[in-house]
């Protein structure tokens, strides 16, 4: 096992941890064992990415930390005054670190597998907590250098050495903090609901911060065209209650000799809070914590009033949608593992929402410049702009792929034992899942934003767009391997890239759109496409499942 | 019984809630040195948690548990040092080797690197899974699992085992290599607490029967006395009188039954 740098600094300190009567010996091994582990772990920010080589994921995954880094070092060349440059900086800062510390760490805070395991040797629970807390520590300080490193740097030609002395330290005091406050969080989570609650909770926050990134990188451009407005800045005691304002404050003590005392007071509330924080967590929290944690793993089974209708509605749909019996049952299991699936909805949702907003983001690229909301409304109104919802298209014509990955594939031996003569049926139902579930709504309410910006005259071409995404969803099923719903892990490569069925469907969806957009200058075009788009999708539909078993692809079980 | 000397685990009036739920209702237990406990009970019966209190594992008991001597709720470790565990449902950082894994657990118990090196990899080895010693645990078979959890909890030599359904997932000839290690251990004078649901293998090994019922000790003896009072010939038949079960053949009728129904 490798010995890691971060341990061989930490010793320096080892007789901090004597003093505080931990085992510095055994917490170093712990430590020791608990990075090689991370290693070997995936993050999130990475799992859309196919490749996963361990061992590098972890730095790649920095790397991608690092282009957001890129823009909050930008920020620090706008000359702002250095107080409020410092609390946008540290805006951001706070915001990204809580939220990877949700998304990458809650599995480290939340873990029971340490208590079990080390609670039965000769190790004190003092020992194991401080290895926990360092182990989070050591994690979020280097994401949050990666966030933050160039801000460093542009900080430290900019304002020189203190400013860099000041923002390391008040790093190590926001990690701590961040600490504090998300095992508060999850405390309070579990104080009320059980442990199945808190990871829907936490799997929330995560597809949260997964948008966050999707939607923030198309943004950021923009952010530097809007005009530098003039900031004036009036102390008020709400200041006292926004963490930034703490860290911001020391910069303007500091360096710009400002010694009110309204900064000296914020000064010392950024030391004080975090100590406090990080006495409280260790004294207080962590023993309080733990005792909740043994609700992690249990799940109360309350009956749901919502579930029976849910039931009915399902079955009846299935009965609809569906002609024999393997597939309806097949389209009820899918809909209820969609439901149930973390780590795919991780996956799909931010590629939904995605999804949902691009055409947007699209128009108001377009119509940015514009004089008033009427002058708009007009302009849509006669404008074909609406062909933007290809873009909608594009990407969920893509994401019914995604079905084929769980974090259960393990179970999928179950459709091999099946005395079922063709895979058709298992595939067909999944599939018209799929649609029904996900891309039946979102696309919906596209539609109905559209038609409340663009009249009712749209509705045959978004019919007609509708046809052509679930076309070329088909195209693509066509031609990417067949697999069965569920059946591998994530990080498997698949038969074709993501980055291939993307540009399939755009292609294709292009195609789409501008035979679309050429036949809207034909009287009757619209239909006359509606017809043809429909005549397609109905031979690929027949085509397209015309599968035995052996073409399908087996999984690793 | 068995009345030489000091006990090595003594519980008294040990009881246990999870919220209204009550798991233990006062157990009182002196088990010696060199014993062969065979703890059974129904599911849910309470018998996990009064192994993981005796471990620390489980906090908010009532009742006083020593070991050695040692009053657990003192909040000491170093009796946990005479102690080995292997779980019923064992969880493992299985992204680790097993040389990993095993030298750290070695290391929890402040032995040398060398020394549990040269150890683990010769039970690895005994245990007839030698070329895995590099491979992660995550790879491994569910009997492989077992093996390396059994040597995991025994690396530090201690004196009192804790086996929860040790046995599960191992092939007969495994099997029958480790019943005999655990023989030998007791007769080494070391004492072992051995937890299953197969009522023929503690039948035949144990020193010592424990029947643990609805939190409570409902029977305490050598195997030869508890059928002697009970009139029944095997273990598996005193287990079904003493927890007031009879009805398996009726249930077992019913079950066809209901698998004939079209």
């Amino acid at each position: 096992m490798k010995d890691f740098t971060v341990l061989k600094l930490l010793d320096k300190f080892s007789f901090l941890f004597k003093k505080i009567e931990v085992d510095y010996l055994v917490m170093r091994r712990i430590l020791q064992v608990q990075l090689t582990m991370d290693e070997r772990r995936v993050p999130t920010i990475l799992t859309n990415q196919k490749k996963t080589q361990s061992g590098n994921s972890f730095k790649a995954s920095l790397f991608t930390y690092g282009i957001l880094g890129f823009f909050i070092g930008l920020l620090m060349l706008v000359p702002f005054p250095l107080y409020y440059l410092m609390n946008l900086a540290f805006g951001l800062i706070i915001f990204m670190v809580m939220a990877t510390m949700i998304s990458d760490f809650s599995t480290v805070l939340l873990d029971v597998k340490d208590k079990n395991i080390l609670l039965p040797r000769p190790v004190d629970a003092r020992t194991i907590n401080t290895a926990k807390l360092l182990h989070i520590v050591i994690y979020l300080f280097t994401i949050t250098m990666s966030i933050s490193g160039l801000a460093l740097l542009v900080g430290l030609f900019k304002y020189g050495v203190a400013f860099a002395l000041i923002f390391m330290f008040e790093l190590v005091l926001i990690c701590c903090l961040v600490v504090f406050f998300t095992s508060i969080l999850y405390m309070a989570i579990l104080s009320f609901f059980d442990g199945e609650k808190l990871k829907d909770m936490i799997n929330y926050i995560q597809i949260l911060l997964s948008i966050f990134m999707l939607v923030g990188y198309q943004f950021i451009g923009r952010i530097f065209n809007l005009k530098l407005l003039t900031v004036t800045f009036h102390p008020a005691w709400w200041h006292f209650l926004i963490p930034t304002t703490w860290f911001a404050a020391p910069f303007s003590l500091f360096i710009e000799h400002n010694s009110s005392q309204y900064f000296i007071a914020l000064s010392l509330l950024a030391l004080v809070v975090p100590t406090a924080a990080t006495v409280l967590y260790m004294t207080l929290v962590i023993p309080y914590f733990e005792g909740k944690l043994q609700k992690l793993n249990s799940s109360s089974i309350r009956a749901n009033r919502g579930a029976a209708v849910r039931v009915k509605i399902q079955r009846a749909a299935a009965n609809m949608l569906c002609f024999s019996r393997m597939e309806k049952a097949f389209y009820k299991f899918t809909q209820n593992m969609l439901s149930n699936e973390r780590k795919l909805k991780l996956q799909l949702y931010p590629q939904l929402t995605f999804a949902l907003v691009m055409p947007f983001l699209m128009l108001s690229g377009i119509i940015g410049n514009r004089v008033s909301w009427s002058d708009i409304l007009v302009n849509l109104a006669n404008s074909k702009l609406y062909l933007a919802v290809y873009l909608s298209a594009v990407i969920l014509a893509s994401t019914a792929t995604m079905i084929s990955s769980s974090e259960n594939y393990r179970g999928a031996w179950i459709y091999r034992v099946l005395p079922t003569e063709s895979p058709v049926p298992l595939l067909k139902g999944a599939l018209k899942a799929f649609i029904v579930k996900y891309i039946i709504p979102i696309y919906l309410l596209i539609a109905l934003i559209f038609v409340l910006l663009c009249g009712l005259k749209i509705i045959p071409d978004l019919i007609l767009i509708f046809i052509n995404m679930i076309m070329v969803l088909l195209l693509i099923f066509k031609l990417n391997r067949k697999e069965l719903p569920f059946y591998r892990d994530f990080q498997v490569t698949q038969g074709m890239s993501r980055m291939g069925i993307t540009l399939i469907s755009m292609l294709v969806c292009g195609l789409c759109a501008l035979v679309h957009l050429l036949l809207t200058y034909v009287p009757f075009g619209v239909v006359l496409n509606i017809v043809l788009s429909l005549g397609i999708t109905m031979v690929l539909w027949c085509k397209s499942f015309n599968i035995t078993w052996k073409e399908i692809v087996k999984g690793a079980i | 019984m068995n009345t030489k000397g000091e006990a090595v685990v003594s519980i008294r009036d040990l009881a246990m809630s999870y919220g209204t739920h009550q798991v233990l209702r006062g157990i009182n237990l002196n088990v010696f040195q060199g014993e062969i406990i065979g703890y059974i009970g129904p599911n849910g019966a309470g018998k996990s948690t009064t192994v993981k209190i005796i471990l620390g594992l489980v906090d908010g008991f009532k009742g006083q548990v020593k070991v050695l001597g040692e009053d657990i709720a003192d909040g000491g470790i170093e009796y946990k040092r005479k102690i080995g565990y292997v779980p019923e449902t064992a969880e493992v950082y299985d992204t680790l080797t097993a040389y990993e894994y095993l030298t750290f657990i070695g290391e929890m118990y402040g032995m040398e690197f060398k020394l549990v090196d040269q150890k683990a990899q010769k039970l690895m080895a005994l245990f007839d899974i030698a070329d895995m010693y590099h491979a992660r645990i995550a790879s491994y078979s569910k009997g492989m699992k077992q093996k390396l959890l059994i040597i995991s909890s025994l690396l530090h030599n201690p004196d009192i085992l804790f086996f929860d359904e040790p046995l599960s997932g191992l092939d007969a000839n495994s099997v029958m290599v480790f019943k005999e290690i655990m023989t030998d251990l007791a007769a080494q004078g070391k004492t072992i607490f051995y937890s299953s649901h197969i009522m023929d293998v503690v039948e035949k090994i144990s020193s010592r029967i424990i029947l643990i019922n609805n939190g409570q000790i409902v029977a305490d003896g050598s195997f030869d006395q508890l059928s002697q009072k009970c009139r029944e010939g095997s273990l598996e038949e005193i287990f079904n009188q003493l927890t007031g079960f009879n009805r398996h053949k009726e249930i077992a009728d019913e079950f066809i039954a209901v698998l004939g129904e079209a």
